[in-house]
């Protein structure tokens, strides 16, 4: 079914946290060189996999490639084609951002005069420089995001796993963002991103899949997925139609 | 507002009563029975002479009280319902935080406390039955001032917690008390020299002077008959419950109404750091460690609390002129600051996903965070035993410490890393603790329990080392005792080495599994799963714990916080009373059974050996029924389907 040159494959990952069954046999392929988004509902499951896509989550069941490596068999060499920006998760607090992306290097077996030029040039870009006394305790969500996307760029890798990088940060800063992943799609590297925002993963992503209760409920090329409609048309039908907002809440205009 | 927070409080409190926390919470309520009880016992004139009951009933309810305001420090601020949280409710500052303190009566400390203050309707009883109108509301705004006395501690932690100094000073004063408490005969003998014959009677003025003691003493008063004097001392209590209830709320409403912010750090330019990170990427986590270890006050906060307690520890007894305890000093230092190196993941939170994405990175995690706390504390060590041995003059001393300080220093570089791995705790994450920086979440409880296994663990690693200096010095062979030296040495450093090896394959093979407990905050398993290709992988298990059925996980809580009850004091200890024509009855109920001590005491211990099996078998037997299920879910439906993209 594929020839495991794939940027990143999932099979039949499945995870249940207690009676709930969060994600139930998602299987995917980023094909190589492709911006890939991952939309769905709030706790459809797109964090659990991705985490799980990456190492970060043990399956109950499947498994996942990065070019062909094994993640839970390898991950050694899976992740070092890897770069990756969790959701919400913590960074090392008492440290500043180029102390984070400093160290973060250094511990990847960067050499040194690498890891200050490449920080150098991520908090330039990111607009991170001026912050560049400040703990990371002290930063912003949006700044968490952009310094967490620095560190996912660091070392170069193959394939970008994002979970929702634009959100909580700043429209300069998302076209930034933006710029930075084109370039990065252009040269070669995969990336695959999770969003709620369907304008965005229209206007980046060649590719898309639904995510819905767990289960992948549509997948392809963007053309494909949405034919002559909006995306966003295509999604709310794929989830449900659960749009309305217009009845109820009639004490809220009193 | 204040009826809505209990309803609240009591939520959160049945939520966390589940897994590990339930069997925390309800040992710590057993224990704390124990003691209640005890103290009931004391104020019914069960200890000492009759003269003394409210001197010694005085005086306990200040240890109950002292109890109370070092609780933050051990329940990491005992915040369930964070104030930041109700920060946005149009209500006064004021009736928040009224209500606040009314929802910090719900939990298991407020109810054991207030058994133990019932005493004093014991002593009431005992002093006259008249007093009891006294007594009852004493008891009352006792409580009161108790909570209010630890909601304000925490506060005034909390504030001083946010620069360098103050946390250094939070930690001397809490130190400080905890080691008094241990220590504080050294402290007694010392006052009883210089007080001479007037000593009990200065005790009396001192403990009744406390307003712990207030209520003890209205009691006392009526019994006198001076009623006026007796409500006096009540309307005292109210008075500092009111103006505490006052300034806290004030410190609320400055903590709601401001951001607290972080010193800027000092300019990254530490020459000798920058060496250090360069040198390879264990380098480089030292490094990184060696700025949180200045940086985090919590982390300050720590080794300060593990100096002074370890100098009060060890210096009190100079009080009376005894030099005994000074040259070990150094090594109470180093055995209290690695209770508090056990849980280092936990504490660094779901940053360990960095850890886990970057290739071959979980070794040089543990031997960079082994180095950075060597670092750390061998200077420290080496500075207060050698400083302290010399003018001890207890020149035997020299083999012992010199033996015990490597191979502890090691053994507990070691000890910790493998604790840390595989019995982490999880915490709030850093970003997400409020304005409290003790506020690390509601499993204090649990890293207490880590602080045990490291106090205990430490020395063990110790035993080869001590065994050689201390046979030298019974059969008096210097060379012997000085062989201890180089076997502390080696010790030490096979310790840092091995443990330190397992911690980090057990990151290498369960990081994943650590970083999901940090994220839910319950404890998750795995098991090794051929597949169909022959590779072997790690599996996500069935849970165990979290997933018993309710009653079941309160049976096991409940199993394994009160077994020790029938199988250690009423059973083990009881027996050796009997065995042994121990005279005097206590509450060791089968000294009371004549003849039937024996086979009582044993019953005791069948019981209590009962009550853990039971507690054992129930998740064992969960366990096996689900796995089963598994494997029949697993063999009916193929795994690996793929739907092609």
């Amino acid at each position: 079914m594929s020839d495991g040159t794939a940027a990143l494959r999932l099979s039949g990952l499945s995870k249940s946290f207690g009676e709930k069954r969060a994600v139930d046999g998602v299987s995917l392929e980023v094909p190589a060189g492709s911006f890939f988004g991952l939309v769905g509902l709030n706790g459809a499951g797109k964090t659990t996999s991705l985490s799980m896509a990456v190492g970060l989550l043990r399956p109950d069941a499947g498994d996942a490639w990065v070019f062909g490596v094994d993640v839970w068999a390898d991950p050694v060499r899976a992740k070092a084609l890897l770069g990756v920006l969790p959701d919400s998760l913590g960074l090392p607090e008492r440290l500043t951002g180029r102390e984070v992306l400093t160290y973060l290097g250094l511990l990847r077996g960067l050499e040194r005069s690498v890891v200050d030029e490449r920080a150098s040039e991520l908090l330039e870009v990111l607009e991170l420089a001026e912050a560049e006394r400040t703990l990371v305790s002290e930063y912003s969500t949006g700044m968490r995001k952009k310094i967490g996307l620095a560190v996912a760029l660091l070392h170069a890798p193959r394939l970008l796993v994002l979970d929702e990088p634009f959100e909580a940060v700043d429209p300069v800063s998302a076209l930034t963002v933006r710029r930075i992943l084109r370039r990065f799609t252009e040269g070669g590297g995969s990336v695959i991103m999770s969003s709620h925002v369907m304008a965005l993963v229209e206007q980046l992503c060649d590719h898309v899949a639904v995510i819905d209760r767990g289960r992948v409920a549509l997948a392809g090329p963007l053309e494909m997925v949405r034919g002559e409609r909006a995306l966003e048309d295509v999604f709310v039908e794929l989830v449900g139609g659960r749009v309305d907002g217009t009845e109820g809440l009639s004490w809220l205009a009193s | 507002m204040a009826g809505v927070l209990i309803a609240m409080r009591v939520a959160v409190l049945r939520h966390s009563m589940r897994g590990p926390r339930a069997w925390w919470s309800v040992t710590g309520a057993v224990v704390g029975l124990v003691l209640a009880l005890g103290t009931i016992w004391a104020g019914a004139g069960g200890i000492g002479p009759a003269a003394g009951t409210g001197t010694l009933l005085a005086m306990l309810w200040g240890l109950w009280a002292l109890g109370w305001a070092i609780a933050p420090l051990i329940s990491g601020g005992g915040e369930p319902l964070k104030p930041e949280n109700f920060a946005a409710l149009p209500v006064p500052p004021g009736r928040l935080a009224r209500g606040l303190l009314a929802a910090s009566f719900v939990g298991f400390g407020a109810a054991v406390t207030l058994v133990a203050l019932l005493s004093l309707v014991a002593y009431a009883v005992v002093t006259g039955p008249l007093t009891l109108v006294v007594a009852v509301p004493g008891v009352a705004l006792q409580l009161g001032f108790v909570v209010m006395l630890a909601r304000l501690v925490n506060a005034v932690a909390g504030v001083l917690l946010r620069t360098h100094a103050g946390a250094a000073l939070v930690a001397i004063v809490w130190a400080g008390s905890m080691a008094l408490l241990a220590q504080g005969w050294a402290l007694i003998a010392a006052l009883a020299i210089a007080w001479g014959p007037a000593g009990p009677e200065l005790l009396d003025d001192i403990v009744g002077l406390l307003p712990s003691g207030w209520p003890v003493r209205a009691v006392e008063a009526a019994g006198r008959g001076e009623w006026l004097l007796a409500v006096g001392y009540l309307a005292g209590t109210a008075v500092l419950i009111a103006a505490m209830l006052l300034v806290w709320s004030r410190m609320l409403q400055r903590r709601l109404t401001s951001r607290a912010t972080a010193p800027r750090p000092r300019r990254a330019s530490a020459p000798g750091l920058g060496r250090l990170a360069s040198a390879g990427p264990v380098g480089a986590v030292a490094a990184k460690e060696l700025r949180a270890w200045s940086r985090d006050l919590l982390r300050v906060n720590h080794l300060w609390f593990a100096i002074t307690y370890g100098v009060v520890f060890c210096l009190l007894p100079l009080m009376i002129g005894w030099w005994g305890m000074a040259p070990y000093t150094g090594l109470a230092i180093l055995l209290m600051s690695s209770g508090m190196a056990a849980n280092i993941f936990g504490s660094d939170g779901t940053a360990l996903w960095l850890t886990l994405l970057t290739p071959g990175a979980a070794r040089a995690d543990v031997r960079g965070r082994q180095l950075a706390w060597l670092l750390v504390l061998t200077p420290i060590v080496l500075a207060f035993t050698v400083g302290l041995t010399i003018p001890s003059g207890q020149g035997f001393a020299w083999p012992i410490v010199l033996a015990l300080v490597p191979a502890m220093l090691g053994g507990a570089a070691g000890l910790a890393s493998v604790v840390s791995v595989y019995m982490l705790v999880p915490l709030t994450d850093p970003h997400k603790r409020g304005a409290n920086p003790l506020g690390v979440g509601d499993n204090e409880g649990s890293v207490a329990g880590l602080t045990y296994v490291m106090l205990l663990g430490v020395p063990v690693t110790a035993v080869p080392a001590g065994a050689i200096v201390a046979v030298g010095l019974v059969a008096q062979q210097p060379w012997l005792s000085w062989l201890g030296v180089p076997v502390g040495l080696l010790t030490g450093a096979l310790c840092a080495w091995a443990f330190g090896r397992m911690a980090h394959r057990r990151l290498d093979a369960y990081g994943p599994e650590l970083l999901q407990t940090m994220r839910t905050g319950v404890a998750v398993t795995s098991r090794e799963v051929t597949g169909t290709d022959g590779v072997k992988r790690l599996r996500a298990d069935v849970k165990t714990g979290q997933d018993l059925p309710k009653w079941k996980s309160v049976t096991v809580a409940v199993c394994y916080s009160t077994g020790w009850l029938p199988l250690f004091p009423q059973g083990l200890v009881a027996l050796g009373f009997a065995l042994f024509g121990a005279e005097r009855k206590s509450w060791f109920l089968a000294t009371y059974l004549g003849p039937w001590a024996v086979p009582f005491a044993v019953l005791m211990v069948v019981l209590g050996l009962s009550i853990y099996g039971v507690g054992l078998y129930l998740p064992w037997d969960e366990r096996r029924k689900k796995r089963a299920a598994e494997e029949t879910e697993a063999a009916e439906t193929p795994t690996g389907v793929e739907a092609g993209v």
